[in-house]
């Protein structure tokens, strides 16, 4: 199992080396960084530069990995090798995680960029707690990994993954409290919050950013999420192979 | 016996207000260890869903199969872990990978060490016979011949006790194809155990130990394929190279006399006859009517296969 996590690793590493604009949105979420850095510069509101800074940051590990658990799926299903990793050796769900793991880790050079970009634009972003910060990084990976994986089934199940892309990227931007704190949002949009493991990560980063509200409460539901969407994953993976083998196709279409 | 299955069964339930398609039906056969069996049968006759049974990527409805030992559902790992799967046509490889590189992922995939994995593809690329040039070129670029055995190597790469071959050589050229056959020879003369899907006759001719012919989800003929071509009793086939659309009303006459199977082959009559005898009295009345030119052999396995198919496909 542990040869085919590297292998599967190495695999995506390879392919996102060699198919450069599948990492796409690596570039793109940095520009709308710029372009709220640039709001913030102008209206004088640096208080919230540390919002700006977490929620550049979630938006480009989140797309990512929508865009590459999509793109995965019809990649995959282009060049025939969905039915072969399942006629293999290792698990489709060992699989996945391993490339989808590689994918939400290779997002980290976001971290860098987005902290160039807050130092051109005169945000000082403070460090409060780099063990709160560290130990957010690692929830919200783990997070994106099941849920990478579920979504990967969910679109293995559709006839065009890529979409679904859209839909599953700003939206969840606003309901997980990235964009806008859950508790600005109408009361009934906020109650959706605290079930998006995004609004945990950003309350949790902010909170080790700027020394302000509860740091343990929301680390603690963001790894209590992650062992949810993980085991959302396992069976999501198990349902697919399942109906793979009793119909002949994963596809509803 | 490597493979083994017995009264397999599979019906796809297509849609709700849509009857079930019944892919296999009490499908029993016996592969014995280094042996190659082919698989024959038209578009839709179930060879592909077998194939994939046997490869654990489906579940029968009803009946078991076992591949060197391991039963292919409630041992499925087990049966993963000796097969090796060849899928015709262009796909089943990572195009932005080089030949090498996709190999080496399947034998990782497949639980092999690292060592073990760049040893084993290595020897694999090597038995193929792929150009050494060529394993770290991306296939994207490759020919379909080239995809093939790039696609051979990665189910050698695990050392499989069972090779499944779905019909390997659809979409190749005369002269890929031929090549990829030579190399499937090459393997059966080492004693691998091969199943061999197939529409091309010559090539289950040239290649199998056995043969079965599928029609319909059913067996409906099983032996070598000198025992098919028995199968049909003592035909005997008559060729009349030159005869011509003025031969065409009078040849109709004979095979209708002597309840001959008349085809044509552009110029080319042939006269399927029930036996000896009657291609006797065939041979006297083509002669009568002018074509002298005739030739008389058994049936080919094509014909035998076609025979076997004919009407409403039952054996007969």
């Amino acid at each position: 199992m542990r040869q085919s996590f590297w292998a599967s690793a190495a695999l995506q590493v390879r392919l996102l080396t060699r198919q450069p604009d599948s990492v796409a949105p690596l570039l793109v979420t940095p520009l709308y960084a710029i372009a709220l850095f640039g709001f913030l510069h102008h209206s004088g509101k640096s208080s919230v530069g540390s919002s700006v800074f977490v929620a550049s940051i979630l938006m480009t590990l989140w797309s990512t990995v929508v865009f590459v658990g999509a793109d995965m799926v019809d990649d995959d299903r282009h060049e025939g090798v969905l039915e072969l990793v399942e006629a293999s050796g290792t698990g489709y769900l060992t699989f996945l995680a391993g490339r989808i793991a590689t994918a939400a880790a290779l997002t980290s050079p976001a971290i860098v960029f987005v902290s160039l970009l807050a130092w051109l634009f005169g945000v000082r972003v403070p460090v409060h707690s780099p063990a709160v910060l560290v130990l957010d990084v690692l929830g919200s990976w783990a997070c994106c990994v099941g849920v990478g994986i579920a979504l990967a089934c969910l679109l293995a199940m559709s006839r065009s993954a890529r979409n679904y892309q859209n839909v599953l990227t700003y939206p969840f931007y606003v309901l997980g409290g990235i964009l806008v704190a859950p508790s600005a949002l109408p009361a009934h949009l906020g109650a959706v919050a605290p079930v998006v493991f995004l609004s945990h990560s950003a309350a949790a980063a902010r909170a080790g950013l700027t020394g302000t509200g509860p740091q343990w409460a929301p680390l603690g539901w963001l790894y209590l999420l992650a062992v949810l969407h993980f085991g959302i994953a396992v069976l999501a993976v198990r349902y697919v192979r399942r109906r793979l083998k009793v119909l002949g196709t994963a596809s509803y279409a | 016996m490597s493979v083994e299955t017995e009264g397999l069964g599979r019906i796809f339930r297509v849609a709700r207000d849509k009857p079930p398609v019944l892919a296999l039906q009490d499908v029993t056969l016996s592969i014995p260890a280094g042996s190659t069996h082919g698989l024959l049968g038209p578009n839709g006759a179930g060879k592909t869903t077998l194939t994939r049974i046997l490869a654990t990527l489906l579940v029968p409805t009803s009946g078991h199969a076992r591949v060197d030992g391991a039963d292919v559902v409630s041992e499925a790992e087990r049966a993963k872990a000796r097969l090796g799967l060849v899928l015709g046509g262009e796909r089943g490889l990572y195009s932005r990978l080089t030949a090498r590189e996709n190999v080496r992922l399947w034998a990782s995939l497949n639980g092999l060490s690292r060592a073990a994995a760049r040893r084993r593809t290595d020897e694999s690329l090597d038995r193929v016979h792929l150009d050494p040039t060529s394993w770290d070129r991306r296939t994207e670029g490759f020919s379909r011949g080239m995809l093939q055995r790039v696609h051979l190597a990665r189910a050698l790469v695990t050392a499989p006790a069972v090779l499944l071959l779905d019909e390997p050589t659809s979409g190749l050229d005369p002269i890929a194809a031929y090549e990829f056959r030579a190399l499937v020879r090459e393997l059966r003369e080492r004693g691998t155990t091969m199943l061999l899907t197939t529409h091309d006759l010559a090539e289950a001719e040239a290649l199998c130990d056995e043969v079965s012919v599928l029609h319909r989800g059913v067996i409906v003929a099983h032996g070598t394929p000198a025992q098919l071509r028995r199968a049909l009793g003592d035909q005997l086939v008559v060729e009349a190279p030159s005869a011509g659309p003025a031969h065409a009303d009078r040849l109709a006459g004979i095979a209708a006399r002597h309840d001959a199977v008349l085809e044509w082959d552009n110029t080319t009559a042939r006269l399927t006859c029930a036996d000896e005898r009657v291609a006797g009295q065939v041979v006297t009345e083509l002669v009568a009517a002018g074509l002298v030119q005739l030739t008389s052999r058994t049936p080919s396995l094509e014909e035998t296969y076609r025979s076997l198919l004919s009407g409403d496909g039952a054996y007969r």
